[in-house]
């Protein structure tokens, strides 16, 4: 029955800084997943916040090589995702400008869709930076 | 795994998961793409926002000559992101 996988142990990886290593960042995510039941509707969930941080933090977090750390957690009533970028320059989410879902077709632009669905699909999404790491953390509800 | 295939002149199918990781793929067919097309996404299991990006593009370029892209056989998952960014607006859907 989808959502009624155990609360379990935190698993984490590490993954190159590249958008070739997605396919070991789903299967990564696949695996979780299949552990805890989690259900096709928090799968599709997971994976599209997972990839949008993660390619976020490859096309952003130029100035470091340095791996991405990815954590899954099943917190019981919630799943946390999340993802750890070391020695690189503060990037708020917060600071994007609001997606305009009503502009006409001519006045859409490239940026902020990725980021407006990830906060409209996660419950809550949190960002930390300090010592020049970067954290974001995106919870989402088990149904 | 992704697949695009372009079908017939004004139908492309697109199969799997389409990731960040398969944009230039994705953009090597839909630059041949001259005229209104039907992007049959039935068997498109999941897409990111790099792939509904190409889409808007797609969209975009077509509509300056009056064309324009039609969604058919959308997953409710992929719908629910049409919807919840206003793209649903955007493409005829099907």
């Amino acid at each position: 029955v989808p959502g009624t996988g155990q609360r379990g142990i935190r698993i984490e990886g590490s993954f190159p800084k590249a958008i070739s290593s997605l396919d070991r960042v789903f299967t990564f995510l696949a695996g979780f997943v299949e552990e805890h039941r989690l259900g096709p509707d928090l799968d599709f969930c997971l994976k599209f916040v997972l990839e949008e941080i993660f390619t976020n933090m490859v096309k952003h977090n130029t100035g470091s090589s340095r791996e991405i750390r990815v954590a899954l957690d099943h917190l019981g009533h919630e799943v946390l995702v999340e993802l750890v970028d070391d020695d690189v320059d503060p990037f708020d989410p917060d600071s994007v400008a609001p997606l305009a879902v009503d502009a006409p077709l001519e006045e859409r632009r490239p940026g902020g869709l990725g980021l407006h669905l990830v906060k409209s699909l996660a419950d809550r999404l949190t960002y930390e930076y300090r010592d020049r790491e970067m954290k974001v953390s995106i919870y989402k509800g088990v149904a | 795994m992704f697949e695009i295939e372009a079908a017939a002149a004004d139908r492309v199918v697109l199969r799997g998961r389409f990731d960040a990781a398969q944009e230039a793929r994705a953009k090597e067919v839909f630059d041949r793409i001259s005229g209104s097309c039907t992007l049959d996404l039935e068997e498109l299991s999941y897409i990111s926002s790099a792939g509904l990006g190409l889409l808007v593009a797609l969209q975009l370029r077509l509509s300056r000559d009056g064309e324009g892209v039609t969604l058919t056989n959308v997953n409710p998952h992929i719908r629910e992101l049409l919807r919840l960014s206003g793209l649903d607006q955007v493409f005829a859907v099907a």
